[in-house]
């Protein structure tokens, strides 16, 4: 588990950004300040009468 | 801390949030909610929850995060933890300052920053002479 002082393992991960989907490493921010925000949000109501609404072949493929 | 993003920006900060759903529960959100489509920073995808497990914020047996906030230097140390149950929420005005800190700090060497410090305040060198002048 991470400790103040220590270098934070490198992870390759998936982000939404901008409309779309990208692929990212947490090395890639050396050289900058990072802040890590971890949320607990969940797929709500709203969220998934919008889910409903995408075409099934687009669901189909994301899962 | 969508509204503070051009704030971290400007001090040459990236902000990801992250969560357990998937990109395309990011994107439901985005898309649904006026909070979440101000968001113009990566919102990252922990499904599996490793990084969450790796950080500590990862709840067992409910697959969700905690409340949790790491601020990491330009080498890939980690200088700051916050982790909030997930009934309380968290500061972005706050963070910022922390920020604001850290960056002092390591500007800085041999300088800290005191208790509640903002910048233009004093900051402290320590030394043998603070020894119970605190």
């Amino acid at each position: 588990m991470v400790k103040i002082g220590h270098v934070i393992p490198d992870f390759e991960l998936e982000a939404y950004q901008n409309d779309e989907i990208k692929t990212l490493r947490l090395s890639q921010f050396r050289g900058q300040w990072l802040i890590c925000s971890s949320t607990r949000r969940t797929l709500r109501s709203s969220a998934q009468r919008s889910w409903r609404r995408w075409p099934t072949s687009t669901r189909s493929s994301a899962s | 801390m969508a509204d503070l993003y051009p704030k971290f920006r400007e001090l040459k900060a990236e902000v990801l949030s992250v969560s357990t759903d998937t990109v395309y529960v990011h994107k439901a959100w985005h898309d649904t909610s006026k909070a979440i489509a101000k968001i113009r920073f990566p919102m990252v995808a922990d499904p599996t929850g490793n990084l969450a497990r790796e950080f500590g914020t990862y709840i067992e047996g409910v697959g969700l995060s905690l409340r949790g906030t790491f601020l990491v230097d330009p080498d890939g140390v980690l200088k700051v933890i916050e982790i909030h149950d997930n009934s309380i929420g968290r500061s972005a005005k706050e963070l910022l300052r922390k920020l604001q800190a850290a960056i002092f700090v390591r500007e800085h060497g041999g300088e800290v920053c005191p208790a509640s410090w903002e910048p233009g305040k004093e900051t402290l060198k320590p030394s043998l002479d603070l020894v119970g002048q605190i």
